[in-house]
């Protein structure tokens, strides 16, 4: 099996004369947890959304597992910002983390998987209940629980928390590199928040403002086993901090210049 | 007074309320009951030809209609009223479904459709007369191809305004074509279906007695013309209330299929409101 999962090649996204990706090249191994970190407005989503199957690219290519990406992939699953629209307010926690296993396994092999599932993300209590019943944080579990369900190869999440009180984020951060080793799953985390991006990544991909280019691709040298107190007070997570921000700063700089240029 | 003190306070007695079996009732009966009793205190003072006692309408309505005229008038005519239904909300779904995810067929369609619903559905009654004869086809077309407006309509609506988000959840998961429809976009436009099924019952109602008046040899709309002709006012009130009574049999069965399908949309609003 190929060590390289998914290959971001060139990518170039315009909208009319708008640029928004350019020349946008990364990769990642399977099994790695690499975070996408950039200014609000930098074209994240789009970036994302691509590699998703979601959106056509202008120009480049994204290949997952030797094959391109042209739709979406059967080995993906994507865990969106909007926990709220994401789920389905008309079915039941369980109905929502089993809507994506109906066409393809049995009524007893989903009960199985949605239990599971919900129980990995502390969940098994509230599978009878709706969506709107839970608070924010719950339900971005549930969707977290319906894309482990699925049983992916690679997760893709959209700056799931970026939605949810601090103290919720803190908890569900540490679910995401919970399920992550223990899955041993690949995991493409979007987020604008710089400590967020250190803290959960083995990897970081650095963008900068639009028109988009990968800024820096930064490996984390911090111990595999990450804990909020301990990993946020070390001082090499300071440094990659620190270091991380005036790329972006630098990032932002530019396309001022630029601008300024015109 | 210190801080540690307790003193017990007296709460209001809550106000003895009505029980609750007797709750919906009440609500439902006492203003009829009350009208009721104002007629019939009218009408013993100043006895009027046009406007008989309501004993007098009650009696001629147990005549009129609690014999075989059930099986004659009654069930007849609510057969046609309940196929009718069936059909408008069928094809209402289905056309509704078709068009509203397409945005080249709405655009195409959506003044046509607007020109229809606008063209009062009894107008169409003699053409499908010329059409479809004066049988029950012609009275059961009448009544869905009049209902099924508003319930078109609304579909269209309900399945255009599906979420973005849920929209890309479903493609991102690669959920089928059927499954789409049955779990997601149905129920997401379900309101908005309601909504139309509602408008449509009543429209639905008004064709059943206006389908009736032309050539018939049976139902509900032929004896009210009988009635007419015959000056019997107390029959044509007995037939007012019969009406009337299907009318909240209908909404009744209404509310009860809505409050079942509609149940996660009632949590959701009020979560929101929270």
């Amino acid at each position: 099996m190929p060590e390289t999962l998914l290959t971001v090649d060139k990518l170039n996204k315009r909208y009319g004369d708008f640029e928004a990706l350019r020349e946008i090249s990364f990769a990642a191994r399977r099994g790695e947890l690499v975070c996408i970190v950039g200014p609000s407005g930098c074209g994240k989503t789009t970036l994302l959304k691509i590699i998703a199957g979601l959106l056509s690219a202008s120009s480049g290519s994204v290949e997952l597992d030797g094959t391109p990406v042209t739709g979406p992939h059967p080995r993906m699953a994507v865990v969106f910002q909007e926990y709220g629209r994401s789920l389905m307010p008309w079915m039941t926690v369980r109905g929502n983390v089993e809507l994506p296993l109906r066409p393809k396994m049995s009524k007893a092999e989903r009960r199985a998987k949605s239990k599971a599932a919900l129980e990995a993300v502390g969940l098994g209590e509230a599978m009878h209940k709706y969506p709107w019943q839970l608070s924010g944080g719950m339900q971005q579990r549930v969707a977290i629980a319906r894309a482990i369900a699925y049983d992916p190869e690679i997760l893709v999440m959209d700056e799931p928390f970026a939605a949810v009180d601090a103290q919720t984020r803190a908890d569900l951060e540490d679910l995401v590199r919970q399920v992550w080793e223990r899955l041993g799953v690949t995991v493409l985390f979007v987020t604008h928040d710089i400590d967020e991006s250190i803290y959960l990544g083995e990897r970081v991909v650095v963008l900068s403002m639009s028109p988009t280019v990968v800024q820096e691709d930064l490996v984390v040298d911090l111990p595999r086993e990450r804990d909020q107190l301990t990993t946020r007070a070390l001082p090499r997570f300071t440094e990659l901090r620190t270091h991380v921000y005036e790329q972006i700063q630098r990032a932002k700089a530019g396309a001022t210049q630029r601008v300024d240029d015109h | 007074m210190s801080v540690s003190e307790t003193r017990h306070i007296q709460l209001p007695r809550p106000k003895p309320r009505v029980p609750g079996w007797l709750r919906l009732p009440l609500e439902w009966f006492a203003f009829p009951i009350i009208i009721v009793v104002i007629w019939s205190l009218v009408s013993a003072v100043w006895p009027d030809k046009y406007f008989p006692a309501p004993v007098v309408i009650g009696e001629t309505f147990a005549q009129t209609w609690l014999n075989e005229a059930i099986f004659t008038d009654i069930l007849p005519s609510l057969g046609r009223l309940g196929l009718g239904i069936v059909i408008s909300i069928v094809v209402g779904l289905a056309l509704g479904v078709l068009v509203g995810s397409s945005k080249w067929l709405r655009e195409l369609l959506e003044p046509i459709f607007e020109f229809f619903r606008a063209v009062p559905p009894p107008m169409i009654v003699p053409l499908l007369i010329l059409v479809l004869g004066s049988g029950d086809v012609m009275k059961v077309a009448v009544i869905a191809t009049g209902a099924m407006w508003p319930i078109l309509l609304n579909t269209i609506e309900g399945v255009r305004a599906v979420d973005q988000v849920q929209r890309e959840t479903v493609t991102s998961f690669r959920l089928p074509g059927v499954h789409r429809l049955v779990f997601v976009t149905l129920p997401s436009a379900s309101p908005q279906i309601m909504t139309g099924i509602r408008q449509s019952l009543s429209v639905a109602l008004i064709l059943m007695v206006i389908s009736e008046m032309f050539f018939v040899e049976s139902g509900i709309g032929l004896q009210i013309e009988i009635y007419k002709q015959n000056y019997q006012y107390a029959a044509m009130w007995a037939l007012i209330l019969l009406l009337g009574l299907v009318g909240v049999v209908l909404a009744v069965l209404f509310q009860i299929a809505e409050r079942y399908i509609l149940a996660w949309f009632r949590g959701l609003k009020g979560a929101e409101r929270a």
